[in-house]
């Protein structure tokens, strides 16, 4: 080990020693890197706290309250959607009631809690929302029944369509809670797969077509597009506030 | 993914801590809390540091605007400060991202040739000596990542436990990043000569 190396170990290591120190007085490059060097900040200046003093004037909406509501919102478009989408794939479906109701309820913590999750400081909770995203597709492809319901295979496009509808509302509202904390392409994709969860949820119950094909065609690969402009969506808004 | 900060138990001040400074973290409680001098007493304490801290990562032109920012932040995002977080990791890891986002669309709006830090970005912040000259262009050619690293721990003052909760990394990686910043400046510092 040569001794600019043991420098930067120890730099590194926050060890520096003597052996160090002299070594630095030999060595330019190695003295720049433990140059002190005067701080460069500017003096306090009042408009800095006057403008937070502005600000505080205003209320306060914490995150989860936000947050709750979107899921609330996600709640009724879901419900609303089936209704005028008409649930008939409830009664048609083949596949085993239990394997139905587990891909409902996956999908429904993805729709609903994942909104809370996504959205919440914790990276945890965060987490959690990415993994009910990654459970979602499997979902979706294990309560098809196999059956392909349409005689052509672009009469699915009504699903793709109702897939991007679904998801416009929640996707405008969670990219505007986005802007409440900092850009993170994780949070920003875990917020556009839950919106366009509510479209995956709404079909479980309204389509009929458990064709492997047509659900990955017309379920999972707008559901999936839709998390990835999220992220651009994300990246062209200005941003309210930084905080992690 | 970066930036998100880990919580730890509450703070509790014992009889005998009666008379040191109010820790950071019983002030923000206060702040969340409703008690605006509490944020007062944290903007004294920190602002000249983060101020410091972003002159180096972005420079002075922009780095007033982006105090400012951080502590707006601060105001508007009070909610999304945990109970028994770390306040000073929290703090910085809103300055970060400020100055991250403000390097992103600045390459975004004028894309430098080779990928490295726009022209303001690299702005020297004191006119002399030539070492510090030497040390700020040096830093300006760091990586996003390797500069943030190397400004908190050799400049701030941070623990590689803190700077970890500040950039929402594991302590390792924060380790690896920095070591290899500091390698990476020495070899663009090496002009100014090799001792043995």
């Amino acid at each position: 080990m040569t001794a600019h190396e043991r420098l930067l170990d120890n730099l590194t290591a926050g060890a520096l020693d003597g052996e160090d120190r002299a070594h630095a007085a030999r060595c330019p490059a190695c003295a720049a890197l433990l140059a002190d060097e005067a701080a460069p900040a500017a003096p306090l200046r009042a408009e800095w706290l006057a403008a937070a003093h502005q600000e505080l004037s205003r209320p306060v909406r914490p995150w989860w309250g936000l947050a709750a509501g979107l899921a609330a919102a996600n709640t009724v478009l879901a419900v609303v959607g089936t209704a005028v989408l008409v649930p008939t794939n409830w009664e048609a479906s083949t596949t085993p009631r239990w394997l139905f109701l587990a891909a409902v309820a996956v999908l429904g913590a993805l729709a609903v809690g994942g909104a809370v999750l996504a959205l919440a400081p914790r990276r945890l909770w965060l987490d959690g929302a990415l993994i009910l995203a990654a459970l979602a597709p499997v979902a979706v492809l294990l309560a098809g029944d196999g059956h392909a319901a349409a005689p052509h295979f672009l009469d699915g496009m009504a699903c793709l369509w109702a897939v991007l509808a679904l998801a416009a509302l929640p996707l405008g509202g969670g990219a505007w809670l986005l802007t409440r904390s900092a850009y993170s392409p994780a949070r920003a994709v875990a917020v556009g797969l839950l919106s366009a969860g509510v479209g995956l949820l709404v079909l479980q119950f309204t389509c009929n077509d458990g064709s492997s094909r047509h659900l990955l065609v017309f379920h999972l690969l707008p559901w999936a597009a839709l998390g990835a402009v999220a992220v651009l969506v994300r990246r062209a808004l200005p941003t309210w506030s930084y905080a992690p | 993914m970066r930036r998100l900060v880990k919580p730890g138990p509450p703070l509790r001040r014992t009889g005998t801590e009666a008379n040191a400074p109010e820790p950071d973290e019983m002030l923000m409680e206060r702040f969340v809390g409703g008690d605006s001098a509490a944020f007062d007493a944290l903007f004294a304490r920190h602002a000249v540091r983060v101020n410091a801290y972003l002159r180096r990562m972005v420079g002075p032109s922009t780095a007033d605007d982006l105090t400012q920012v951080t502590f707006l932040s601060v105001v508007r995002a009070r909610s999304r400060f945990q109970r028994g977080a770390r306040f000073r990791p929290w703090l910085y890891a809103i300055a970060s991202n400020a100055a991250r986002d403000h390097v992103r669309r600045a390459r975004f709006e004028s894309p430098s040739d080779d990928g490295e830090m726009p022209e303001q970005v690299a702005e020297t912040l004191l006119p002399d000596p030539a070492l510090e000259k030497a040390v700020h262009a040096a830093m300006a050619q760091l990586p996003d990542q390797q500069r943030e690293a190397i400004l908190l721990h050799r400049f701030e003052g941070f623990s590689f436990g803190e700077i970890a909760e500040t950039l929402g990394l594991t302590e390792s990686a924060v380790k690896v990043r920095a070591h290899r910043g500091y390698v990476r400046l020495r070899g663009l510092l090496a002009h100014l000569g090799e001792g043995t």
